[in-house]
């Protein structure tokens, strides 16, 4: 199915040589060194490039400029857009988190659809990192909750608490990864390597905040939505079969700016910062205000706080 | 026998010990103060300044048309002239007066006497709520923009909120995720 | 070049000159085998689309069988202890089959594990200096090696001693039984290491029990007698291959203590949840009683202890307890039983509630369906031709000039 859509793909870009050599298949070993030496041995070495493909963390600067390089052509492949492929790296000294305030949530998914579209993920069907729960005042127990709440919101005697990844100092999901696809970076982000990840779900199952999305099909997702302003670690287009989850827009947040989530948010309930500076509005929220974080007594240390302004 | 028993426990021991250290092993590495003194020294200041008001008023500036306010606030509203305003505060609020200035028309009076500008009008509203104020202070309360390193700015309290009918309006929730196709609905105690 | 005539005749022996019934058997299974590929090379195809799993229920069916089969293998133990330890000469006509019963249980566990993993084309990330195994900090990495490593220890000893006596030397104690002994701690370790998988989630009340472990390990040794049991009346009944009835009436002694106390370990459990009444009691009122209209485990879970607590009252009737056809019974009853109660009965109700708080049912797929077959199917096929084998060597029907 797939060998036959790249086909007829080729047919409609006679030059895509990788497009070529991968629709003959790995079987077809003559013609693929014909279409070699008339095409020349890069492209010959990608597949085998992909499946070798270093961890991350191994990668040197040169592997990464290789790698980034195939994801963009991928990208242009596949959408027919110039994307940029970047790593960021993190700040040193800072910790990232988020506040949220629960007394101006009003529940209007902004937050989530702003993601989706900051991080490409697949639309069809619905990858979302965050989710927002409406509770009835008087009850934090999310069993209790509803998250497919619609029409006018705030509604009478409701809370709406937006959850996503918690970016835990204690994060269980990391401990759990057979093959460490998922690691705890400096600035306090769980990242992903989804060229690493087997797909085993074990993470899933692992996170008491059901963060964590799994690409059980190629996430679907139209050019014209295609965000090009890409990271490695956050929001490229994702493989199917593994997992993902929000990283507090690492490709945007490594560099000063603020979370798409926050950009969005129209009540101002969103607040984000660098925990480690005195001066930073997180620091000053979690030091003035009474904040908590969900399921505490798991010990998982979540850096997203909650409080009532 | 009794040494393959034994070899048997040494090399448990040794498992049981690998897990230990394994589960002992942090991935957050504890900055040394030394460079936590160094990342301070490296990070720009964190200014956060309140964005402007003036200018972004629709019927301003007052001296406009008004050279003094004089009229006690009809009711009901509209306010002959203001037809956009409607007022739902609080009861004392019976006047265009207990907050605009009557002396500076271009400029809110604070219940001290003291005068303050439109930039400013935060300092009016925290005049009752002082809990919101100093929230909004610490940045817990009101929407900030432009990132969260270097300078940012913080929306006055009347960006969001009107400030004759404080209360803001219901909004259509964007769409929900799609229900899972064998989730089971909640209604109230259905599981209780 | 000894070593390749061995294989050579043990290959053909597995296949020439079968009864019909085995052939028939063999066939049944390579149609089983040829379907799970199949479906299998669909689900490579189109991803794990095709199962019926979701970001709420992640783990269903082949995570549920994987879990039983470890115990199978564990089992394995139960004729080990009594044959290599106390010696005992009637065991040791059929240890064998208990080892290579554990291989393949083994094969079917690593085979569910990889048709589970949305790309099995990075299993190479698992290898060790290729990849990045995180042992042994990922309880799911321990279970790899564990489970490889008894793989690997149930394959030597009895291809050990298969090979000796098929060149009808004398096995040297020094090249099998410390593997023995290294093999009766590991069957413990591989399924309380399984157990831990589940038990070591703080974010999942349901599963995260100390109790796991040891219902693990019970519940195991009560399928894994029940499913001998079934074999060694097979083997009687169509390869007149006689076992001693004094192993079976040893299973059987076993089965008497190991149903109850499973019943007991659950109701500990039920006891647990239902009398807290806490905020997490509602995975265990899903499966025992549903939550509204839904009560798509409830038939299955009360039907698994009716029928453990039919398989014990059989076990512990003198009129009956010791006859074939009964006992058998009995054992199919208590094998599904326990495959029922901690498979689907143990893997899905953790993931309701989700974490936050919603409730997604989970019923495999037809594609998950037929793949668990084929699984099965490959087990079934690899156990069959190695016990043939086996049994002709040890029986010496089948030796080298």
């Amino acid at each position: 199915m797939k060998r036959r859509r790249r086909r007829r793909r080729d047919g409609k870009h006679p030059l895509s040589r990788r497009g070529f050599l991968r629709g003959l298949g790995a079987g077809a070993a003559t013609a693929a060194s014909a279409a070699a030496a008339t095409v020349g041995t890069s492209a010959c070495s990608t597949d085998w490039d992909k499946v070798f493909q270093k961890h991350y963390k191994e990668m040197t600067a040169a592997d990464k400029k290789k790698v980034f390089a195939r994801i963009a052509a991928e990208a242009k492949q596949r959408f027919g857009k110039a994307v940029t492929v970047s790593d960021p790296q993190p700040l040193p000294g800072v910790r990232f988190a988020f506040c949220i305030s629960l007394s101006t949530c009003n529940g209007n998914r902004k937050c989530v659809h702003a993601c989706v579209e900051e991080n490409n993920q697949g639309r069809d069907p619905a990858i979302q990192y965050i989710k927002v729960i409406e509770l009835d005042r008087g009850t934090l127990d999310l069993e209790r909750g509803d998250q497919y709440y619609g029409g006018e919101v705030p509604r009478a005697n409701k809370v709406y608490l937006p959850m996503q990844c918690n970016q835990c100092d204690n994060p269980p999901c990391v401990k759990v990864c057979p093959v460490e696809a998922t690691w705890k970076e400096p600035d306090g982000i769980v990242a992903i390597d989804y060229d690493w990840c087997i797909g085993c779900r074990y993470c899933m199952a692992a996170c008491p905040y059901e963060a964590r999305r799994f690409n059980y099909h190629q996430p679907s997702l139209p050019a014209s939505q295609l965000n090009t302003n890409q990271g490695y670690l956050s929001n490229r287009v994702r493989p199917r079969g593994v997992v993902e989850k929000c990283h507090f827009c690492m490709h945007r947040t490594r560099r000063g700016a603020y979370p798409a989530c926050l950009e969005a948010c129209p009540t101002g309930a969103r607040k984000f910062g660098d925990i480690n500076d005195p001066d930073s509005e997180v620091h000053k929220i979690v030091k003035h205000k009474r904040v908590f974080v969900l399921k505490e007594e798991l010990n998982t240390v979540p850096h997203v706080f909650y409080y009532f302004d | 026998m009794t040494d393959v028993t034994s070899r048997l426990t040494i090399l448990a021991l040794a498992l049981v010990a690998a897990v230990a250290s394994g589960c002992q092993r942090s991935d957050a590495a504890p900055a040394s103060a030394s460079a936590a003194a160094a990342a301070a020294a490296r990070r720009p200041t964190r200014v956060i300044r309140i964005a402007r008001r003036e200018g972004k008023v629709r019927e301003y500036p007052c001296l406009k048309c008004h050279d003094k306010i004089t009229a006690v606030l009809q009711r009901p509203t509209p306010i002959k002239r203001h037809t956009a305003i409607r007022i739902k505060h609080f009861k004392g609020a019976d006047a265009c007066y207990v907050c605009h200035d009557t002396r500076a028309m271009n400029r809110l009076a604070l219940l001290s006497g003291e005068s303050v500008g439109y930039d400013a009008s935060y300092e009016l509203c925290g005049q009752c709520h002082g809990e919101k104020r100093r929230d909004f202070a610490i940045g817990a309360h009101g929407k900030l923009v432009g990132g969260w390193r270097g300078t940012a700015y913080k929306y006055n309290c009347v960006d969001c909120h009107d400030p004759h009918h404080p209360k803001r309006a219901a909004v259509n929730a964007l769409p929900p995720p799609p229900f899972p196709a064998r989730g089971i609905r909640k209604s109230r105690g259905a599981h209780r | 070049m000894g070593y390749l005539r061995y294989w050579g005749a043990m290959v053909r022996y597995a296949v020439i000159g079968g009864s019909r019934v085995y052939y028939g058997w063999l066939a049944l299974l390579a149609c089983g085998v040829v379907a799970g590929v199949v479906a299998y090379s669909h689900q490579l195809e189109r991803g794990l689309s095709v199962t019926a799993l979701s970001d709420q229920v992640s783990w269903g069916a082949y995570i549920a069988n994987f879990t039983f089969l470890v115990g199978i293998a564990a089992a394995a133990v139960l004729l080990v202890v009594p044959s290599y330890v106390y010696k005992r000469e009637d065991v040791k006509e059929v240890v064998l089959v208990g080892e290579l019963l554990a291989v393949s249980a083994i094969v079917m566990c690593l085979l569910f594990v990889t048709v589970d993993i949305g790309r099995p084309d990075r299993i190479l990330h698992m290898l060790p200096f290729i990849g990045r195994l995180q042992f042994p900090r990922s309880v799911l990495a321990w279970d790899v090696v564990v489970l490889t490593g008894y793989l690997l220890l149930n394959l030597h000893i009895p291809g050990y001693l298969l090979y000796k006596r098929y060149r009808r030397q004398r096995p040297s104690e020094r090249y099998y039984l410390p593997f023995v002994f290294l093999s009766i701690i590991w069957a413990i370790s591989i399924h309380t290491v399984t157990a831990f998988l589940y038990s070591g989630l703080g974010g999942r009340p349901y599963w995260n029990t100390a109790i796991l472990a040891p219902r693990f390990l019970v519940s195991a040794f009560a399928s894994g007698p029940a499913l001998l049991i079934i074999i060694f009346g097979t083997l009687r009944r169509f390869e007149a291959h006689d076992v001693s009835e004094s192993v079976t009436e040893l299973l059987r002694k076993i089965l008497t203590f190991t149903i109850p106390l499973n019943l007991f370990l659950l109701g500990c459990e039920v006891f647990k949840e239902f009398y807290t009444d806490s905020a997490h009691v509602i995975s265990a009122r899903y499966l025992f009683y549903g939550i509204g209209t839904h009560k798509m485990l409830a038939p299955y879970i009360w039907a698994a202890i009716v029928m453990q607590v039919l398989a014990l009252a059989v076990c512990l009737t003198p009129a009956i307890r010791r006859r074939d056809g009964p006992l058998v019974v009995a054992s199919v009853l208590c094998v599904v039983g326990v495959w029922v109660e901690k498979g689907m009965g143990l893997i899905v109700p953790g993931f309701i509630p989700t974490p936050a708080g919603d409730l997604v049912e989970y019923t495999p797929s037809g594609h998950e369906i037929v793949i668990c077959l084929g699984i099965w199917c490959v087990g079934a096929l690899l156990f069959s031709l190695m016990t043939r084998v086996a049994l002709a060597i040890q029986n010496g029907r089948l030796e080298g000039r």
